[in-house]
């Protein structure tokens, strides 16, 4: 960057302007994020249901989490979550941002088409998919009786092996489509003429697709990757109304639990406990991220 | 990634080549037999949720697979429209998310400036510290959420909604257009700080323009996040006068309510919005970057 | 200087947040955000909401200068909110509650409401009610606290429907016994309606029909084993755990029953004809609202349903058992500025004009006995709510919910995990067992 030529010394009076830039951002994240994480965090050493005095039991909830084998099925769950949404949406949404970034009859309807269930509200998205799956009478099993594909007569969301991936299935499709917003403003940066060659049919057009651009998109799959880790872990509306994070809890989420804990068991301690591991993981995870990819991604600096 | 750019073997004289290309643009209808059973399977729930908006009270039987109502009929929506103050409740709706989407544009492409393009200390911490706002569920920040809402004297007031939504989308804002800003070649910055321009006026006039794309897919995001938002409005608002269109559904989603009709028809009602502002925006979304610094 | 400056700022922000965080885990101390007196706030999740604005209709044609703001929503949500309030001084003046765990969280908050009752209806205003919802109104209290904190205003029988349709044209007979259940599920078999719909998804519904099992094979077993007298490893609630599990092995409820909820869905099939039989309570007679236009041919009149208690089980009580209770409950603010006008809305609601009005729309059944309906639309939905009101909820002995929301949520646990065969019954039952070991400490 232009900076690493300026003189040391310069660095205070450098800094004036950026800080500037950042003083909104500064001010109301210090509001409203920091708070809640405080806030957060001393309510995780108490034994309090939200509403009476609480009593001071230091860090017993964090040892009580660790025991709790439910936390753990959150965690299996956040990881197949995290695996099996990111890769499927970056792949489809990848390759209707291709397809629908050029001239072609239709464009508008075909984005808005996949695009829409993104909007949804996550409680018609969860109804509607509860009567998809549903076993008895539902669309998938209907179409299996017909076609006497047996494996789709199945209660995918009833069965504690298999909820938490028709669970993904649900939410694939219902994010994919931003995935392909990500992707085709990904493509936007990048010049006319490389997608071009990307347009001539035959045997280049693979190797021009996966050397050259899929590479120069490198911005945007990190972006995708982080919003996707972060977007998984804090799964909630949908599985709470798909599923409830049943059954017996196959397909809890550290969100649906903390939300149980607090509401309905009473224990604000606890669920506040859950919140700040969820914070750590996130951080945790964002940090591998960094050393993963190199500093550069996220400061922005050539490494 | 601005190095990227520059070490692309197609740049300029690659344009030359691939030029012709572009006459024959009709060409692509292969691509309708990749999208179009794709676009199929998405649209089934589609189908599905407009159907069931239409669902009358008198005949809850279905057809085609359940997909559609026996008796498809409009009640639904006119009882909607007859019982609540749907066009007020539209105006508050309005008045917190266009706010806050324009708010965390302008904050959201100034941080991302700084942290792009300017000399400020600590980049990584704080970068890596506004992804912890992505993180918190509303869930365990609307007690806390609602105490700071309450010491500023902003309960009941559809500020305090704005600026809450707005802390809460910067990261995601910063995230974005950070990407779009890095992708700006720097020569454009050193040549205009060569020029004589101001920091504010090389990014006002240079990268917030050259940034449409990101800064659409920010707007999208941002109406979203601030248009369905239905819990903190719920705890923070006091006053039916302010409340927004998400408070509708709750009152259709009681336990013992058999029929989801009325409540279908609220919630593709308040979709319909945001499907309006994508299909405006996305057409953000055609124009390579290489044209716009042309 | 300009750093200084800077970090100034910083230091003052971090001292702001400090400043407030303090409040995590304190108790709130009151400061009204409500308008003056003769204007109260009321939210809740039930009754609903069109309902809620006809008893308050009904209220203010008598006390015009009142004004209640009401809210009504989702369950889950009115948690959310009934804590967040109560946390920061916002509580509303009346509030629904659920009894037990519910109720006692919010006690310190909450009115005494006896003295209410007594002003209103008299010395023996507990005659007026129904005896279950009276215990259940004071579940929970500790010792020698014999304050009402909440007064019931719905209650309900848990209990099956049967779709009448359906069960005359297979000439099929509404089983009284475990063995005429299974046989009646195979005799209405290969049709396009589910013989018995479970939605078991929903834990409280799973909850519901064990307790009508547990109940029908030993009555009150499982509140003695809830108080410590007795253990929920008892053969008698082992066998119970082992019909719930026999509903799923022996082909009783329908496929997938534990992936599909109550509302809307199953419900929703219930009424479009896609079930013979559903456990659910006497509230499906809301279905019949003559208040409400664009009725299913099903539910005009109660036409095509007929409530019936679970069926006994082999060796259990010679009579089905009833269970049942509150529906919801309302209480009052502690420090609601109109404490007066508050008392007469929730008397009114309860047991007065408004009652009324909540009746007429058969939402469920009155906390109070002799208030019916002014209208019934036909014979047979008078007959179902005599026999709902008269016969069955003077009877009702037996509790829809356990004590406490954790025994709640493990028995749900458990009764899911023996759906889905990961519990046996007798491991469920100890796994309920010792998590009341823990509640009871």
């Amino acid at each position: 960057m232009s900076d690493h030529t300026h003189h040391h010394r310069t660095a205070p009076r450098e800094w004036r302007t950026g800080i500037l830039f950042l003083l909104p951002a500064i001010v109301l994240f210090g509001i409203f994020v920091v708070y809640p994480i405080i806030y957060n965090f001393q309510a995780s050493t108490l034994d309090w249901d939200g509403v009476n005095p609480g009593r001071f039991v230091g860090l017993d909830n964090y040892t009580r989490l660790f025991q709790d084998p439910i936390f753990l099925t959150t965690l299996k769950n956040s990881g197949w979550w995290i695996l099996l949404t990111i890769i499927p949406q970056a792949l489809i949404g990848f390759l209707l941002a291709m397809l629908l970034n050029e001239k072609l009859r239709g464009r508008a309807i075909y984005r808005a088409i996949f695009f829409i269930p993104a909007v949804l509200s996550p409680v018609v998205v969860g109804i509607v998919w509860q009567r998809i799956f549903d076993p008895f009478n539902g669309v998938v099993a209907k179409l299996g009786r017909a076609t006497g594909l047996n494996l789709l007569v199945h209660g995918y969301l009833a069965d504690p092996k298999t909820a938490i991936f028709a669970a993904i299935v649900v939410n694939v499709w219902m994010w994919t489509g931003f995935s392909m917003l990500f992707y085709l403003a990904g493509l936007q940066l990048i010049d006319n003429s490389v997608l071009a060659a990307a347009k001539i049919d035959g045997a280049g057009t693979w190797r021009t697709i996966r050397s050259i651009i899929w590479p120069l998109l490198r911005q945007t799959h990190l972006s995708l990757l982080l919003l996707g880790i972060i977007g998984s872990l804090k799964t909630f509306e949908l599985v709470y109304v798909l599923t409830e994070g049943g059954p017996n809890h196959a397909s809890e989420m550290l969100p649906t639990y903390t939300f149980k804990q607090a509401f309905q068991l009473q224990s604000v301690g606890f669920a506040s406990t859950i919140s700040v591991v969820l914070l750590l993981i996130a951080v945790i995870s964002s940090l591998s991220m960094v050393r993963a990819f190199g500093s550069g991604f996220l400061t922005g600096d050539e490494k | 990634m601005t190095a990227d750019i520059k070490a692309t073997p197609a740049t300029a004289a690659a344009r030359g080549r691939y030029a012709p290309v572009r006459a024959h643009r009709r060409r692509p209808h292969w691509a309708h037999a990749v999208l179009a059973p794709l676009a199929v399977l998405w649209l089934i729930p589609l189908v599905m949720v407009v159907g069931l908006s239409l669902l009358p009270t008198s005949n809850p039987g279905t057809t085609a697979l359940g997909l559609i109502p026996q008796e498809p009929s409009l009640g639904n929506y006119v009882q909607i429209w007859t019982n609540n103050p749907i066009l007020r409740n539209l105006v508050n709706s309005l008045l917190i998310t266009v706010p806050s989407v324009l708010l965390v544009i302008l904050f959201g492409s100034m941080t991302a400036f700084a942290l792009a393009r300017l000399r400020v200390p600590l980049k990584a911490v704080i970068f890596g510290a506004l992804t912890l706002a992505l993180i918190l569920p509303m869930s365990s920040i609307v007690v806390a959420t609602f105490k700071i809402l309450q010491a500023m004297g902003l309960y009941n007031d559809l500020a305090g909604l704005v600026l809450v939504y707005t802390a809460l989308g910067l990261p995601f804002a910063v995230i974005i257009i950070r990407t779009s800003f890095l992708a700006v070649p720097n020569e454009l910055y050193e040549a205009a700080m060569l020029d004589g321009a101001n920091k504010f006026s090389v990014y006002w006039k240079i990268y917030l323009p050259l940034s449409r794309p990101a800064l659409a897919v920010v707007a999208i995001w941002q109406s979203m996040s601030s248009w369905n938002d239905f819990l903190l409005p719920l705890v923070t608002l006091e006053d039916n006068k302010l409340k927004p269109l998400t408070l509708i559904p709750l009152a259709y989603r009681g336990t013992f309510l058999s029929q989801p009709g009325a409540l279908f028809a609220i919630l593709v009602l308040i979709s319909i919005p945001i499907v309006v502002v994508f299909l405006l925006v996305q057409r953000h979304l055609v124009n390579g970057l290489s044209g716009a610094i042309k | 200087m300009k750093r200084q400056r800077r970090l100034g700022a910083v230091a003052a922000a971090t001292a702001l947040t400090l400043g407030l965080a303090a409040c995590a885990g304190g108790a709130s101390d009151y400061q009204s955000t409500s308008g003056g007196s003769g204007s109260l706030t009321f939210r809740s999740w039930s009754p609903i909401e069109q309902t809620t604005q006809q008893m308050i209709a009904a209220f203010k044609q008598a006390n015009p200068d009142a004004k209640i703001d009401a809210t009504i929503f989702n369950y889950p949500e009115y948690l959310v909110d009934l804590q967040t309030r109560a946390a920061s001084n916002t509580m509303p003046d009346i509030v629904g509650l659920q009894p037990g765990a519910l109720t006692q969280q919010y006690r310190a908050n909450l009115m005494p409401l006896q003295d209410c009752a007594e002003k209103t209806w008299g010395a023996d205003w507990q005659q007026k009610f129904y005896p279950i919802g009276l215990e259940q109104a004071r579940m929970g209290n500790p010792a020698g606290d014999e304050n009402f904190y909440a007064l019931p205003l719905l209650v309900q029988t848990v209990n099956l429907w049967a779709n009448t349709k359906i069960f005359e044209e297979k000439h099929a007979q509404i089983p009284q016994t475990w063995d005429q259940l299974k046989s009646t599920v195979n005799q209405l078999k290969g049709g396009e309606y589910a013989p018995f719909m479970l939605p078991a998804k929903d834990s409280w519904l799973r909850n519901v029909v064990f307790l009508q099992i547990a109940n029908n094979i030993e009555p009150g077993l499982v509140y003695k084993a809830e108080d410590g007298s007795d253990t929920w490893t008892n053969p008698k609630i082992v066998e119970a755990f082992d019909y719930w599990g026999k509903l799923f092995t022996e082909g009783i409820a329908q496929k997938g029953a534990i992936g599909l909820d109550a509302y809307p869905t199953g419900a929703n099939q219930f009424e479009a004809g896609n079930a013979a039989m559903i456990p659910l309570g006497a509230w499906w007679i809301q279905q019949s609202d003559p208040t409400k236009t664009g009725l299913p041919p099903l539910s005009e009149g109660m036409s095509g349903y007929q409530p019936f208690l679970f069926p006994t089980i082999p060796g259990g009580a010679a009579q089905p058992q009833l269970v049942g209770g509150i529906d919801v409950s309302l209480g009052i603010s502690k420090n609601t500025k109109d404490p007066d006008l508050a008392c007469k809305v929730l008397t009114d609601w309860i047991a007065g004009a408004g009652a009324q009005k909540l009746v007429n729309t058969f939402n469920d059944l009155p906390a109070v006995t002799g208030l019916n309906p002014e209208k019934f639309t036909s014979d047979k939905q008078q007959q179902i709510w005599t026999t709902l009101t008269s016969d069955w909820m003077p009877q009702v002995k037996y509790s829809r919910y356990l004590k406490t929301p954790q025994m709640d949520t493990a028995l749900g646990d458990a009764l899911s995990g023996i759906a889905t065969g990961e519990l046996t019954p007798q491991a469920a039952a100890e796994k309920v067992q010792a998590e009341q070991q823990k509640v009871n400490g």
